[in-house]
């Protein structure tokens, strides 16, 4: 059993239930037509995959159907805290640099 | 607007039956079950087993949405059918005063949204009433009467069968008379309320009401299953 807090339900639930959807907070570029196509392709297609501490938007599918955001950690599955739409997270994540990918 | 004919799928002489293949005058609704013959089912199972089993008539279903505007709809169903707007996870149930009881129930869906389940001939005429008094107010009402079966699990073992067929915790402590859930019913969906000790209404799409009563066939085998009329 894995039970995931609904914020809208205000209670436990399967994980039978829900539906990942991927990262959160992906802010929409503000002026798609005035973007680099850079700004655009990052917004579009990439996403982080870490190894910690995610972000994630999540939809409790079979239940009210609404959609919210989960803070969980990708190696140990354990899940610090989940928040409606609209609000922040209180865990804060850690800073990560990234590395430039190195061609050739 | 012209009366619908609801078919009774436990009338030894169903409507539907009765209807002249291609009388287009006569449209008659029929359950999803209809075609089960749970009449004849319902004599061979008897009674008195540990579990039972019911299709209810063709029942109105309204879809209701409101964001804002959730005092305006609270208000809205007060005036028309007398009920109000249940809290997280609740159901608020009705009933109609006058020679004709009507029974009216509510269930909380999501913050925005609210399942009205009424008797089939008056959906029409509750839509209409509701929408003439929320006026200009942003509230969504959408009839899916024909969209879902309404179904009944009663008996002392009904517990049990939803135990090994939802992942939801059934348990009377979690869920106590007149709570509601959307949740997982074997492979398919349902929007379960707890209608009174041992008894639970199971709301599911039309289309898995086939699989769905198959699947209460099997699990509830080993503590006897008897088909009623509710
Ligand atoms: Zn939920």
């Amino acid at each position: 059993m894995f039970n995931i807090y609904c914020p809208y339900c205000e209670e436990h639930r399967e994980e039978e239930e829900f539906h990942p959807s991927g990262q959160a907070h992906l802010a929409r570029p503000a002026d798609a037509d005035a973007c680099t196509d850079k700004e655009w392709g990052d917004f579009l297609y990439f996403r982080k995959n870490p190894r910690g501490l995610h972000q994630e938007l999540w939809q409790h599918t079979a239940g009210c159907r609404k959609f919210f955001n989960i803070t969980r950690d990708t190696v140990s599955y354990q899940i610090l805290e989940t928040y409606k739409v609209g609000q922040s997270p209180q865990v804060k994540l850690p800073e990560v640099k990234l590395e430039e990918p190195r061609h050739g | 607007m012209e009366k619908i004919l609801v078919s009774d799928q436990y009338a030894p002489d169903s409507l539907s039956e009765r209807a002249e293949f291609g009388d287009i005058n006569v449209p008659v609704v029929e359950t999803a079950l209809q075609h089960v013959n749970l009449r004849q089912v319902a004599t061979r199972t008897g009674s008195g087993h540990g579990v039972s089993f019911s299709e209810l008539p063709v029942t109105g279903l309204l879809v209701l949405r409101a964001r804002s505007e959730r005092a305006a709809l609270q208000s809205a169903l007060q005036t028309t059918v007398n009920i109000k707007l249940p809290d997280t996870l609740q159901s608020e149930v009705s009933v109609s005063s006058g020679s004709h009881k009507s029974v009216y129930c509510i269930r909380w869906v999501a913050p925005d949204e609210w399942m009205l389940s009424c008797p089939a001939q008056d959906a029409f005429d509750i839509e209409t009433r509701l929408r003439s008094s929320l006026g200009g107010n942003s509230v969504a009402i959408v009839n899916v009467t024909g969209g879902y079966s309404v179904l009944q699990l009663s008996g002392q073992h009904a517990n049990d069968v939803l135990k090994k067929s939802t992942v939801y915790d059934v348990h009377p402590q979690n869920f106590s008379v007149g709570k509601v859930v959307n949740t997982t019913f074997a492979k398919a969906q349902v929007m379960l309320r707890c209608v009174s000790n041992d008894e639970y209404e199971l709301i599911v799409r039309r289309s898995f009401a086939d699989y769905v009563w198959h699947w209460i066939q099997v699990a509830s085998k080993e503590y006897g299953l008897s088909v009623s009329r509710s």
